[in-house]
């Protein structure tokens, strides 16, 4: 309940309810200024960039992660985005492929939102998603398959929104001066505000190499980073930088990088064939040489994330790490038989390795030691619904 | 001056509360789900081959620029994710003249394939016609969904021939759009596709004031069988056989994407 004079409110607006976050309820618009958001960021870590079209705030990134949680952003009111990307997991789901609101199964698997801020390429196999913005679009409205199931629907659910007590003085807040904010594109940039927040730096990892902790990672975990980052198993020319992936910009990159990569997962005909329900980015670019290629994701909290690769075929990081030291996958019977590693399409820095089982278990103690027990647990990325006002 | 389109299956006018029977080489019945498609770059054609553009009428809601959405679906029946509004018709105006011929392209001209579809004026900010994984817009949208009586009894154990889970009646969307789509990786935007799927259309011996171009769902799916492409129906891949036939009657070359002789999707009534 409004409480305060409209007009006396206009002028406490911005600096007032902003500051305590939570006692705006005028649902008229403020021609303030939002503040910039603090990113908080980790030792080490650059600022990300964002586009200067969709600048950050704190009630815009408030407003993002409502949405973020609420299943009225799908056709049947029965998923979020959250249903998919759930935090203890990373933003994962656990599942080898994802599933549908409308129970269809997507022929990937949910990809982690870690760091999604820092990535130029925004889905396993797709050059052309490169902001958020556009990205969150394709859950939302993609019909093969069906995600969200939002598909002809935005007025419906706009209207949800708009009907939601929480929404109006929020939308008002996130987007001072626009006098009709309950749009997609509202809805959309305020969800990628939300999760350019979800910043993951406070590893033990982190600890050991940026905050000068030298006792936060195992022996154990040292030799495994220093066998990582080896000419012998190559993992860092796709998983290097602070984000252990490839395709990163951040507000320092003076170049955008975009990598996809075939790992010599399949072979099925010789030539470099992988299922047909996942040819890597060539189901978008229709070329050839694209066959396979997908993109390398962050492996920070990758211990969180399994099942692995973009159809969840490998369970576990011990059998990650034998298909790389394999030079690639081989599958001996069945409609996928064949021997990934003479895939002609394989990256030349999937080559093979020799590795004893102790340091396996060192990389693998690496690869744990990237778990951030602060994100996967961090209220500010966590479900704001409480109890009484669940969505 | 206003060109009149018609929805029709076969003889009959195209209605969402109606199934239709005898549809592609299965002979099959179906429930059509949805029926709109994007139209740019109209001109009549005078008696001595010219061509004169239609300026549209900028309505704010069926035309932008030289793009109009004739949308024949109106959220009734099977049509359940539609609009309830239809358009049949495009509005513009052009010199006084002798035409004698009608031409169009079916999809979205590259110049406003591309944009943000979020904050694109109308018609094209409706997200039941976004590709956003393609980067562009759904130019035909045509779905189907086949009776399950209808269906040759081994259809249904024919693995994933069927369409989906058990059970479920299988679909056979129809999307066409632009594909093959390179993206520029620093600014976001296309800067090309390889396979641009616009049919380029011509309709000679077209009286404006007298016709009306009927659009024909069971000519478009006359040569397909229904049940087949395991409920992904036809979404433009080159390399989708499904997609054969519907494209040689949409007038386009199923392996370059550009256009071809012989559409039999629109005629003149």
């Amino acid at each position: 309940m409004n409480r305060v004079l409209p007009s006396v409110l206009a002028a406490f607006a911005a600096s007032a309810v902003a500051w305590l976050g939570c006692g705006g309820s005028s649902s008229s618009p403020s021609d303030e200024k939002p503040k910039d958001y603090e990113w908080q960021l980790p030792q080490g870590f650059p600022v990300p960039k964002v586009p200067a079209d969709n600048p950050m705030s704190k009630d815009k990134v408030d407003l993002g992660r409502h949405l973020f949680y609420d299943t009225r952003l799908s056709g049947n009111g029965t998923y979020s985005c959250a249903s998919c990307h759930i935090q203890e997991k990373a933003f994962t789901d656990g599942r080898r492929r994802a599933l549908g609101s409308t129970n269809e199964t997507h022929p990937r698997g949910s990809m982690s939102l870690t760091n999604v801020a820092y990535a130029t390429t925004l889905a396993w196999a797709n050059d052309l998603l490169t902001s958020l913005e556009t990205q969150t679009m394709v859950p939302m409205f993609g019909e093969t398959p069906i995600e969200l199931g939002l598909a002809g629907q935005e007025a419906q659910m706009l209207e949800r929104l708009r009907a939601a007590p929480y929404y109006p003085p929020a939308f008002a807040k996130a987007f001072p001066g626009d006098p009709g904010p309950f749009t997609t594109q509202r809805v959309v940039e305020a969800i990628s505000a939300f999760e350019r927040t979800m910043i993951s730096g406070q590893s033990p990892y982190d600890r050991f190499a940026f905050q000068g902790d030298n006792a936060a990672i195992s022996e154990s975990a040292k030799r495994g980073r220093d066998l990582f980052f080896s000419e012998t198993l190559e993992c860092f020319h796709c998983h290097g930088n602070f984000n252990f992936s490839d395709s990163i910009s951040h507000s320092g990159s003076a170049f955008t990088e975009t990598m996809f990569h075939n790992t010599g997962l399949y072979n099925i005909d010789g030539k470099g064939a992988f299922p047909s329900d996942n040819v890597g980015l060539k189901e978008v670019s229709h070329k050839d040489s694209d066959m396979g290629r997908f993109k390398a994701p962050t492996l920070r909290n990758i211990a969180v994330t399994a099942p692995y690769m973009h159809d969840g075929s490998i369970s576990t990081l011990d059998e990650a790490l034998d298909h790389y030291a394999a030079g690639g996958r081989t599958i001996a019977t069945g409609p996928y038989a064949g021997n990934g590693s003479k895939s002609p399409l394989k990256s030349d820095l999937v080559v093979g390795f020799v590795i004893t089982a102790e340091q396996k278990a060192d990389v693998v103690h690496f690869l744990e030691s990237l778990t951030d027990n602060e994100f996967l647990h961090d209220p500010r990325f966590s479900n704001p619904w409480t109890a009484g006002e669940s969505p | 001056m206003s060109i009149a389109f018609e929805g029709r299956v076969g003889s009959e006018p195209f209605r969402c509360t109606q199934a239709y029977s005898h549809l592609g080489t299965g002979r099959v019945t179906a429930d059509v789900l949805d029926f709109r498609f994007y139209v740019h770059d109209v001109r009549l054609v005078t008696r001595d081959g010219r061509e004169t553009p239609v300026t549209l009428t900028q309505d704010q809601k069926w035309q932008y620029q030289n793009v109009a959405l004739l949308d024949f679906e109106d959220k009734s029946g099977s049509c359940a994710n539609g609009t309830v509004d239809t358009n049949t018709r495009v509005m513009g105006t052009v010199p006084a003249g002798d035409y004698t011929g009608l031409r169009f392209r079916l999809g979205v001209p590259f110049s406003l394939n591309h944009g943000n579809a979020a904050t694109a004026p109308s018609p094209l900010n409706l997200s039941g016609l976004f590709w956003i994984w393609n980067a562009g817009y759904k130019f035909l949208r045509v779905d189907a969904r086949v009776a399950q009586n209808t269906l040759l009894a081994d259809a249904g154990d024919a693995g994933d021939g069927g369409g989906g889970e058990a059970g479920a009646p299988p679909v056979f969307p129809v999307h066409i759009g632009s594909t093959g789509c390179q993206g520029d990786a620093k600014d976001g935007g296309v800067t090309d596709c390889s396979r641009r799927n616009v049919a380029d259309i011509e309709l000679a011996s077209f009286d404006v004031t007298k016709n009306k171009v009927v659009v024909d769902y069971a000519a478009l799916v006359a040569g397909t069988e229904l049940t087949a492409g395991g409920g992904m129906g036809c979404m433009s891949s080159p390399e989708d056989a499904t997609c054969n036939e519907i494209f040689a009657r949409l007038g386009l070359d199923l392996a370059s994407g550009k256009p071809a002789a012989g559409q039999a999707f629109f005629r003149v009534e």
